[in-house]
């Protein structure tokens, strides 16, 4: 079957789509500043770019909170670090004579 | 010209004339101990010196405006690190705030994720993982995987945007 259109119906279906993609610089700087990968110079610029940028801040929370979800996947070594770290906190406990309750 | 006689003739002098500059009296006479340890350097030198009162009173001057120039850096950059690190404060602050804690410590919240990480195109998935998971930088990922900077920068930029896509929060 052929879907025939006109440029103007086919605007209003392909820009509304488009602004809701962040565009590619954007989610790329956004992409270094979460992983590190600023220098220090760039971080500053990008922070305050930040100030005048309300979607720039908002595509940022909303990246930021999707690595935080991400983060919550278990990793290898999680256990043992728990172990440990859990050992030494009653070690202390019981140093410090701390009674529950 | 003996070394200690100019000592005894400028020392305090200069650590007056330093003290009109700078913050600290004791900031003053280190810069005069500078001075006077690069005229000791110098000492076989001094009775070259035409002017001893005038070449003395230039030194603790450069000294000084060395000191000066190093602070005025110094406390721009700590104004900026400042600056730089009350933004970075606010914008995690608001990002916390925007954390639904209840829908992140769903139950199936782990495989949503698990799945939406699998879903990845293959170089996308191990690109993404080797940073967020194995702490990677992106120049150690390039290396490890025989690719440019650039690719790691778009792979993890299309697995930000698929994942977001995915995972909807």
């Amino acid at each position: 079957m052929i879907y025939s259109c006109s440029l103007v119906e086919l605007l209003e279906i392909i820009v509304p789509i488009k602004e809701c993609i962040p565009n590619k610089s954007m989610v790329n700087k956004i992409s270094k500043y979460l992983n590190g990968e600023l220098s220090i110079n760039e971080k500053d610029e990008f922070l305050n770019s930040l100030v005048f940028d309300e979607e720039l801040m908002q595509e940022l929370v909303e990246f930021h909170k999707l690595l935080v979800y991400t983060d919550i996947i278990s990793r290898e070594g999680d256990k043992k670090i728990a172990e440990e770290k859990l050992s030494a906190l009653m070690e202390l406990i019981k140093k410090n004579n701390w009674s529950n309750g | 010209m003996d070394f200690s006689k100019i000592y005894i003739s400028f020392y305090p002098q200069l650590v007056r004339f330093a003290s009109d500059f700078v913050s600290y009296e004791e900031d003053a006479e280190n810069i005069i101990q500078d001075v006077f340890v690069g005229l000791w350097e110098r000492k076989d030198t001094l009775d070259c010196i035409e002017n001893m009162n005038a070449y003395i009173y230039r030194l603790a001057k450069n000294k000084c405006l060395d000191h000066l120039k190093h602070k005025i850096v110094k406390e721009k950059f700590i104004a900026n690190a400042q600056s730089a690190y009350e933004q970075e404060l606010s914008l995690k602050l608001r990002s916390l705030e925007n954390i639904d804690v209840e829908h992140l410590s769903e139950e199936k919240m782990e495989k949503i994720i698990l799945n939406a990480i699998n879903s990845l195109p293959k170089k996308c998935r191990e690109i993404f993982l080797l940073s967020r998971y194995d702490g990677l930088r992106y120049k150690e990922i390039s290396e490890k995987l025989d690719i440019s900077i650039n690719t790691v920068e778009t792979q993890m930029c299309i697995a930000l945007k698929k994942l977001r896509s995915s995972i909807k929060i």
